[in-house]
């Protein structure tokens, strides 16, 4: 049997070292501790990823609170990149449980720039509350994938989301996920993010035009919209999925009950339609996007020492 | 409540958080048989191994295949390409058949989740009147 070698031949852009690692931003406010999650989030990434260079884009005020009251900071994240951030008011209902919500200033005006802030060739943009626990997204790094997101998920007991998370609205284009984006430094990438950002300058007129709900910028809508006008005005495949399926999310109505792991945890499910009632459901080894904050700060203390 | 209904009602539960639990397990187990070759994202599933070896039982030993991406990618080594496919499936595979079988000797939620909450105070003494009355 024939056995092709196919090493790359050695030229001169080969020798250039290709970088890769993990990107989240965290902006502090009054009501959530932003940074203290992402130290947190970027220890999970640490253990369970092999890719796991990361990097902290934050404000000047949040990065002189982490420094001086997280001494882990510095085994959490490789790279600090400190900018100054515009106060834009941009309100955030938050739920933790169906019984209690709160709001809080939400900073996400400038994840559309994580093309210049990042400083690795090949970069997993995740968001702070975004728990890995296993080596999945490694495989990205290793694909020709360029751009890559999710379209798809899955709350905890393998139900849908709400309809305006699927499409903007009834009928209207289908949502991607911002809350893990992979991508490479190309001139196609950028251009994605460069639309985003002109969607995010117009808020307005495309909130008319794909007539979605709310008020708040969500960056979920934003990159849906660049992806469809990218796209050509339809749907199709420009845009890669992540690995695995879907993106298992816990919602902001649900809680953690207990921390076997940093990748054996037992979340409390919450019904969406009965909200007096709920489920223990155990999450093994898999990636969970966990919105209620508040319940990650409940066990933070448990879950840092899994992951330290 | 009626105690007939009390017990259906918490049987019911069980049964809920049983279905997830397997749910998660058969992801855990897709999420498993990811193979990545040649930048290409392959599932290694029974179709794909079963036409990989079609292919090298017909004496080829390159193929194109197309991945789970829809991308046609060029296979150099066919027998490589099924060692990787068949590595990642056992893999996947017995993991899910073990964890498989501890959920099913599993015969209520404690037992599923390996954890029991904490009781107060008040609800241990509940218990041990309940106790003590049997």
């Amino acid at each position: 049997m024939k056995k092709k070698k196919n090493s790359p031949k050695k030229t001169q852009e080969n020798k250039k070292e290709i970088t890769s690692g993990v990107c989240m931003f965290a902006y502090n406010n009054d009501q959530i501790n932003y940074v203290k999650l992402a130290v947190l989030c970027a220890l999970s990434v640490k253990k369970h990823m092999k890719n796991n260079t990361t990097c902290l884009i934050t404000d000047p005020g949040t990065d002189a609170y982490m420094k001086e009251s997280m001494p882990l900071h510095e085994k959490a994240f490789d790279h600090i990149v400190v900018t100054p951030i515009e106060k834009i008011p941009n309100t955030r209902v938050n739920h933790d449980s169906p019984y209690y919500t709160f709001n809080s200033q939400f900073t996400n005006h400038n994840k559309d720039q994580i093309f210049q802030f990042s400083p690795y060739d090949k970069t997993l943009l995740i968001d702070i509350d975004f728990m890995v626990a296993n080596n999945l997204l490694d495989q990205i790094f290793d694909s020709n994938v360029e751009l890559a997101m999710y379209s798809d998920a899955k709350n905890l007991r393998n139900d849908n989301p709400h309809p305006n998370e699927i499409r903007l609205h009834r009928g209207g284009i289908n949502m991607w996920w911002s809350t893990v984006i992979y991508f490479e430094k190309t001139p196609y990438a950028k251009l994605l993010f460069d639309i985003w950002g002109h969607v995010k300058d117009n808020w307005d007129f495309y909130k008319f035009r794909y007539n979605f709900p709310g008020h708040m910028f969500r960056t979920d809508y934003a990159v849906s919209i660049a992806i469809h006008i990218m796209n050509g005005m339809f749907e199709n495949n420009m845009v890669s999925t992540l690995p695995g399926t879907f993106m298992r999310f816990q919602d902001q109505k649900d809680d953690i009950l207990h921390i076997h792991n940093s990748n054996d945890i037992i979340y409390l499910a919450n019904d969406q339609k009965e909200n007096w009632k709920d489920l223990p459901v155990r999450m093994l080894d898999e990636n969970v996007h966990v919105m209620n904050k508040r319940s990650i700060e409940r066990h933070y203390d448990k879950w840092m020492e899994c992951v330290t | 409540m009626d105690e007939r209904l009390s017990r259906a009602l918490q049987f019911s539960n069980y049964r809920q958080t049983l279905h997830i639990q397997k749910q998660n397990l058969i992801q855990r187990m897709r999420n498993q048989s990811t193979v990545l070759h040649n930048n290409g994202m392959f599932v290694a599933d029974p179709t794909t191994i079963a036409y990989t070896k079609a292919l090298i039982d017909r004496g080829y030993e390159n193929a194109i295949i197309i991945d789970s991406k829809e991308v046609p990618i060029k296979i150099e080594n066919l027998e490589e390409f099924l060692v990787l496919l068949l590595d990642a499936n056992f893999k996947a595979t017995n993991e899910f058949y073990v964890a498989n079988e501890k959920v099913r000797r599993s015969r209520n939620i404690k037992s599923l989740l390996e954890w029991e909450p904490e009781q107060d105070d008040e609800e241990k003494e509940k218990l041990a009147k309940e106790n003590a009355g049997k």
